[in-house]
């Protein structure tokens, strides 16, 4: 559990915090039973990844997280003004040779899609992975389905860089893989913009 | 009514079982390419490998073959004498969407010259005639300007080009997916659309 004693550290941290967020790294005691309930919501799951919706075992995720948890680069998405945790962002994959990244996002309170938090938490990811982990791209894919995704992340700068033919097949229609990325030099024009 | 393609021959060349025993020596030689290493060692820094690392990578590849059923790992050789080439692996059937990466890779310079097309082919043929995956997609880049063409020629389309994300030769490169359906298939090898 976090120690209120150190609270500060966490809150007051100008890398992790944006407007709205801030990212803050995983307690596997709380936040993994977070998961299993946004995991209820299939579509949730569904947007995620190109994997089949499914339940999960809580104690064999718990000794995945417990296992995996160093090569991560998972955080928990919380909102600043009620400390509510909402979603997970994470960078994977780095290809140190190049200095990229891959990232992947979820808000998993659907009453709270749509509202501008997972577009700062991946502001605060951009952020963080270019000016402090020397990062030339950042990379992620989308399906056509999830048009907010999209929209958030064009928003956030990502340019769109081509798409996999029909890769994600749901109840017989079949959607786009949508790749898209952003490079530092991209993102550090639209702060000197904004 | 029978089957007459052959998926496991063609004119000059065999697909086998891959045996750790026997190719994981010729396999270690040919990782001093770094765009073969990159497939041994999928998120590492290409390097040249020892017999021992890619023996152990292999068998462990195989064993969660077998387990997940999901996984395919071929070796290729010439007919007239059996010499190992290379490989074709399909390191993830995504079964529920039907597609998958795969790789061909050829370990010497003439030899991929002379019969990477050809194993082109057969990869395409186990992957959209035998496992019936709907989209087959592989990576290249203008860094490998021979296996990009052989691509193209077999048909693939440039469908993703992630901005620099290769390094070789001291240069940044582009990530292309080069990318086929079954359906473009279909038509390139009968004249049929389905």
């Amino acid at each position: 559990m976090e120690n209120p004693n150190y609270r500060g550290a966490i809150v007051n941290n100008p890398i992790f915090t944006g407007q709205l967020v801030r990212l803050i790294a995983m307690d596997l005691d709380e936040d993994l039973k977070l998961i299993e309930e946004w995991n209820v919501d299939s579509e949730y799951q569904r947007l995620l990844d190109a994997g089949a919706a499914n339940r999960y075992n809580f104690k064999l995720t718990k000794e995945f997280f417990e296992k995996e948890i160093e090569g991560l680069h998972a955080f928990m998405i919380q909102k600043l003004d009620d400390d509510r945790k909402i979603g997970m962002i994470e960078l994977e994959a780095f290809n140190w040779q190049v200095g990229s990244a891959w990232v992947g996002i979820g808000i998993g309170v659907r009453e709270l899609w749509g509202k501008g938090y997972g577009t700062d938490a991946m502001r605060i990811i951009l952020r963080y992975g270019f000016t402090n982990l020397n990062l030339n791209r950042i990379q992620l894919d989308v399906f056509s389905i999830n048009q907010r995704g999209l929209a958030s992340y064009e928003k956030a700068g990502f340019k769109h860089e081509g798409h996999l033919n029909g890769n994600l097949l749901k109840a017989g229609v079949r959607y786009d893989e949508v790749f898209m990325g952003i490079l530092r030099r991209e993102w550090e024009q639209l702060q000197t913009a904004s | 009514m029978t089957f007459t393609t052959q998926l496991f021959q063609s004119e000059n060349l065999v697909l086998e079982a891959y045996d750790p025993e026997k190719d994981a020596a010729a396999e270690a030689a040919f990782t001093y390419d770094p765009n073969y290493a990159a497939v041994i060692d999928w998120e590492g820094v290409p390097h040249p490998l020892t017999v021992f690392e890619v023996k152990k990578k292999r068998e462990e590849e195989l064993k969660k073959g077998v387990e997940k059923d999901n996984f395919f790992l071929f070796a290729l050789r010439r007919k007239s004498d059996s010499q190992f080439l290379g490989i074709l692996t399909l390191p993830h059937v995504f079964w529920f969407n039907r597609y998958a990466f795969f790789k061909v890779v050829i370990g010497e310079a003439e030899m991929r010259q002379a019969y990477f097309a050809e194993a082109l082919q057969m990869a395409l043929r186990y992957g959209l005639e035998e496992l019936g995956l709907y989209s087959m997609h592989t990576t290249s880049g203008e860094y490998e300007p021979d296996v990009k063409q052989a691509l193209e020629a077999a048909g693939f389309r440039a469908a993703v080009r992630q901005r620099e994300n290769v390094y070789r030769e001291g240069k940044i490169w582009d990530r292309i997916f080069m990318e086929i359906l079954q359906d473009e298939w279909k038509i390139q090898t009968t004249g049929v659309q389905s």
